[in-house]
């Protein structure tokens, strides 16, 4: 009764992801895309930035036709193959990006796993650097996202700046400190 | 992709290609308190006891109800995720989350408790206020809403919308990603570029009128685009789908514990 109770369960809850939300996932791309897809002059480039909008690559290359620039970049991580395939969208999550001309990571590892999970999920050709579609070749590659070290230096030299260092040395008088800075969540 | 940028007016050279750039915030609008209202699940409520998921499902609410119902998740799991970045008053979200930089001013002593070295009288630096956008607050002064040489502050001054019976303005944020900003600023292209993007909220308590001036004050002044969405979706897409099922796995790093909740222990509880 147990395993049959919690096998209900896993089914319904699958249900539950595969459903719910993603129909407004969809529909926000959507409606970014045609505004693109409308302001598009042949020519242009467009330049598609991170996992709200997986699907607008693809949209608009459906639109634009197979000779439109299209970028992707992925400011956040890109999981394993075997994390990936638990989206219940997986597929169209991955054609959505792969509807551009290159796509871009912030490491190695995530270009690695992005390209495995297209292997492992899509069954489509992945050589080094790329995925080979039926038309076409998507560009992977690993650009990390740079900073800018002339604002970056101003920035140090504001009193906020000064502050803080002053109270981190406080704190932490004596030891070294490595101080980076992240989003959690 | 090599990014190209120009601080050419839409119009002026048509006939250069240009870049579009899509993000999630191309710009702040600053609403009155009314209108600005996002009907947005906090995670508080997601935290207390789901709706009975059988039920949920049996009943076609998801396609009547104005904005999307919580999205369902296994019992235990969002009890540990949710909770805790709540409690701690941290954001959630990527560096170009629209919401990542909430327009929610906290009152200096409101710290979050995971701020454990935050500088005590930081506040009395700025303008006495702290913005709420991750991992520590942020002491925002009112010297650092406008940086030099943004091209539309530069131009335009504060840009207050010309037409004062309207009660918005269209002004530069701090917030958003700055990565992103950096690389588009940084870049030497001379070609035109436009940014796409939401308005980081829902639009349907906008009426045409309003809708059809931040349009033209967004496309004529700063190379902005707007594609307005309903509230389900904007809710939908960001504070569900996104932060609710393409959150976990493209945050391997920092919900490790919820992807085992969530997604292992859906394959091992069998």
């Amino acid at each position: 009764l147990t395993s049959t109770s919690s096998g209900a369960s896993l089914i319904f809850d699958n249900r539950a992801f595969l459903d719910h939300s993603w129909k407004y996932f969809e529909a926000l791309n959507k409606s970014i895309a045609d505004v693109i897809i409308k302001d598009y002059k042949k020519g242009d480039t467009v330049w598609v930035n991170d996992y709200h909008l997986l699907l607008v690559p693809k949209m608009v290359r459906d639109a634009l036709g197979p000779d439109a620039r299209i970028g992707f970049f992925l400011h956040v991580g890109f999981p394993s193959s075997e994390i990936f395939r638990c989206l219940a969208h997986r597929e169209k999550l991955l054609y959505g990006i792969l509807g551009a001309t290159m796509v871009g990571f912030q490491t190695e590892e995530y270009v690695r796993h992005f390209l495995q999970t297209c292997s492992r999920l899509l069954n489509v050709e992945v050589q080094n650097g790329g995925v080979l579609l039926d038309s076409r070749l998507v560009n992977v590659v690993n650009l990390p996202i740079g900073i800018e070290p002339i604002q970056l230096d101003e920035k140090r030299k504001e009193r906020e700046v000064a502050e803080w260092t002053e109270q981190l040395q406080l704190r932490y008088a004596g030891k070294k400190l490595l101080v980076a800075r992240d989003k959690v969540g | 992709v090599q990014f190209r940028t120009k601080e050419s007016r839409p119009g002026s050279s048509r006939s250069l290609s240009k870049q579009i750039t899509t993000i999630s915030e191309p710009s702040t609008i600053q609403l009155p308190p009314a209108r600005n209202e996002i009907p947005k699940t906090s995670y508080d409520s997601v935290a207390t006891p789901m709706p009975n998921l059988l039920e949920s499902l049996g009943h076609s609410t998801l396609v009547s109800s104005p904005t999307p119902p919580l999205t369902p998740t296994l019992p235990g799991g969002e009890e540990l995720f949710f909770r805790i970045p709540n409690s701690h008053g941290l954001a959630l979200g990527s560096p170009s989350d629209p919401s990542s930089a909430p327009r929610r001013v906290m009152s200096r002593g409101v710290r979050p408790k995971a701020t454990p070295f935050l500088p005590v009288d930081m506040g009395s630096a700025g303008s006495g206020k702290l913005m709420d956008n991750g991992y520590f607050d942020i002491p925002v002064s009112s010297a650092t809403t406008e940086r030099p040489g943004w091209r539309r502050s530069s131009a335009s001054g504060a840009s207050t919308c010309s037409m004062e019976q309207e009660n918005w303005t269209i002004e530069k944020t701090d917030f958003g990603n700055g990565g992103l900003k950096n690389a588009v600023e940084a870049s030497t292209d001379p070609s035109e570029k436009v940014y796409v993007g939401t308005l980081g909220h829902g639009t349907d308590d906008l009426d045409e009128s309003t809708k059809v001036a931040i349009e033209g004050h967004l496309r004529e002044d700063d190379n902005c685009l707007i594609a307005f969405t309903s509230n389900a979706d904007f809710d939908g897409h960001y504070n569900h789908y996104c932060k609710e099922v393409c959150f976990a796995p493209f945050k391997p790093y920092t919900t490790v514990t919820d992807i085992e909740l969530r997604y292992c222990g859906l394959f091992f509880t069998i």
